[in-house]
């Protein structure tokens, strides 16, 4: 009987429930059997999470994002991006993966890059005759990046969850993500040479040029220096830094002149609707969280995969194989949810960094975002760009192979995300 | 001028409701950064109303969103059965899912009678204006699921619409 939840829940998601209403009638069902509470309980279970401090970053930084497409910033950041690469072999893809990066340091959300770009970018792609298999490929895989940089929602979701500093989680995200940026774009470069595309301009822009589109993007380009330096110095947590964001981003797109009174209405909208759904399966894991709790699900899983091994390099490596099958069946949002509170106290019980962890679960659970057969990130660009899901596939596996060895490197030199959050910064003299 | 049906108008409510939670919510954070800087007392009461109106923006967000079809769910399993096996595995689902909803209603009513009495530490709003809303939420899901249920099963369509994969998670 102790299994009943899970079972349950196994079962719900199997016949098509909603992930979040499944894991939370999974929960109920623990408050109903067992006895052991007054079945009010699950409710106030849910309902609390709405009460965490915390959790008000994922609004705001969903808000920052939807503000900054509205409000002009990303058409600027995207000159900017254009300016650096253009001139390379495969220019426009080239900014596909720098917009990522750059876009990355501002919003937090894999989907709202993928789709923003899909928009955007591809169809501009498709007119200089890329192929529309790669333009999509570029861009799902590229917007992976954008979770890695800070601020992230996935990062905000794991330090939540498995209670780890975000802050120190949003340090740590720099440098594999600035690693990724550049491990893509060689990988572009790689396949434009072999197809041939064109350049967007024959030669080098001229720093003038570039310096242009620098100051013009600059205010934009202020804002995640902000919100981190902010957050590092401690002058504010995660969550106020979301907010300081929204404002510096509401502030920008009226000095460029683009952000009107009509675009309110539909920014709250995005906002409201992308917050709804992911809070809402937090909210019911948190139900389901206390059954986990109750029957000490986290310790036993915990005893059960350290019988198998308790060398770390084989448990990580154990623990990516099982997120990479979860990834395949279960969105990456809701994995994260429901997995993080199970697999932190594993991995801090042999001596792993959590805050390296959550980096390597993160990236691996939106990597599956972009492979089949349950990809989010593929099914979004691939339904707004229109091409086929083999044809993107097929354009997709060097990107594949490229995201799947940084996720080895990544998983295995802790160092690449730790080094800068260990960083000590003696401004105090 | 185009005759808003129902649904229209109950979007719109949906829409005011959220929107203007979510501006309450980004307000009361930025007031309390702001004045954390520049005041010497700091404003207790941002974090506490933040909160209430953030269980509003999740939970009517979630029924809109239940309404459009749009929360995730896992249609590998059920699209590679045989259609006449897909069409009662779907209605299984749909049934649970109605049973769901319609005695998490009930628990949420609970929950809001016992808060009348229950006040917020600063600013002493009663408890039960925050279960107001997943007791609204969860009722509304359970007409909607009712509905599309008796729909559903008075008219024999092959196949429900499905939701567009566009919404997805947030990652």
């Amino acid at each position: 009987m102790d299994y009943l939840p899970v079972i349950i829940l196994l079962l719900l998601i199997a016949i098509g429930v909603p992930v979040a209403f499944a894991i939370a009638a999974a929960g109920l069902s623990f408050f109903l059997f067992s006895g052991a509470m007054p079945i009010e309980i699950f409710v106030q279970r849910m309902v609390a999470v709405t009460h965490s401090f915390p959790l008000l970053a994922v609004p705001l930084f969903i808000l920052t994002g939807v503000i900054m497409n509205s409000g002009g910033i990303t058409k600027r950041v995207m000159q900017l991006a254009e300016a650096m690469t253009g001139h390379m072999i495969g220019g426009l893809a080239q900014v596909n993966v720098l917009l990522s990066t750059l876009m990355g340091g501002m919003s937090g959300s894999a989907n709202a890059d993928a789709a923003m770009q899909s928009k955007i970018l591809v169809p501009e792609m498709t007119r200089r005759n890329y192929d529309l298999g790669f333009s999509s490929a570029v861009t799902a895989c590229s917007s992976i990046i954008s979770v890695i940089i800070p601020p992230g929602i996935g990062l905000i979701l794991y330090g939540f969850m498995g209670d780890v500093s975000i802050g120190r989680l949003f340090l740590a995200g720099i440098v594999p993500g600035i690693l990724l940026c550049a491990t893509l774009m060689l990988a572009v470069a790689y396949v434009a040479r072999k197809k041939g595309y064109p350049p967007v301009f024959e030669q080098r822009t001229s720093w003038a040029v570039r310096g242009k589109a620098l100051l013009g993007a600059g205010w934009a380009l202020l804002i995640p220096l902000g919100v981190i330096g902010g957050i590092r110095l401690g002058f504010f947590t995660p969550t106020e830094a979301g907010a300081m964001a929204v404002l510096l981003s509401l502030v920008v797109g009226i000095l460029y002149g683009e952000l009107k009174w009509h675009h309110i209405g539909p920014i709250l909208q995005d906002t409201v609707h992308a917050t709804a759904i992911i809070l809402l399966i937090i909210c019911a894991s948190s139900a389901f969280g206390f059954y986990m709790t109750w029957e000490q699900l986290p310790v036993k899983i915990a005893r059960l995969m350290l019988s198998v091994t308790e060398n770390w390099v084989l448990l990580l490596l154990l623990i990516n194989v099982l997120l990479i099958l979860v990834g395949m069946f279960i969105e990456g949002t809701a994995a994260l949810i429901l997995l993080t509170p199970i697999l932190v106290p594993v991995i801090t019980e042999v001596g792993i960094d959590p805050v390296h962890f959550g980096i390597v679960m993160v990236l691996n659970l939106t990597i599956a975002g972009v492979t089949p057969p349950l990809g989010t990130l593929m099914f979004t660009t691939c339904s707004i760009t229109g091409v086929s899901i083999a044809r993107f596939i097929s354009a997709a596996v060097p990107f594949f192979l490229v995201l799947f060895t940084m996720l080895l490197i990544l998983t295995f030199v802790p160092e690449l995300s730790l080094w800068l959050p260990d960083l000590r910064l003696d401004l105090t003299g | 001028m185009k005759k808003r049906s129902l649904a229209d108008w109950l979007g719109i409510c949906e829409d005011t409701v959220t929107g203007l939670a979510l501006l309450i919510m980004v307000s009361a954070v930025l007031w309390g950064v702001l004045t954390r800087y520049i005041t010497a007392q700091p404003a207790v009461w941002t974090s506490e109303l933040s909160g209430i109106v953030f269980t509003w923006v999740v939970f009517i967000g979630a029924m809109a969103a239940f309404r459009k079809g749009a929360h995730i769910n896992v249609p590998l399993l059920v699209d590679s059965l045989p259609a006449k096996a897909q069409r009662v595995v779907t209605l299984l689902a749909d049934v649970l899912v109605l049973v769901f909803v319609a005695y998490t209603a009930f628990l949420s009513f609970g929950m809001m009678i016992k808060g009348a009495t229950r006040l917020s530490p600063v600013m002493n709003i009663p408890f039960s204006l925050v279960y107001l809303a997943p007791f609204i939420a969860f009722s509304m899901m359970t007409l909607h699921a009712a509905l599309r249920l008796w729909l559903w099963t008075s008219v024999p369509a092959p196949r429900r619409p499905r939701p567009e994969r566009l919404e997805g998670g947030d990652l």
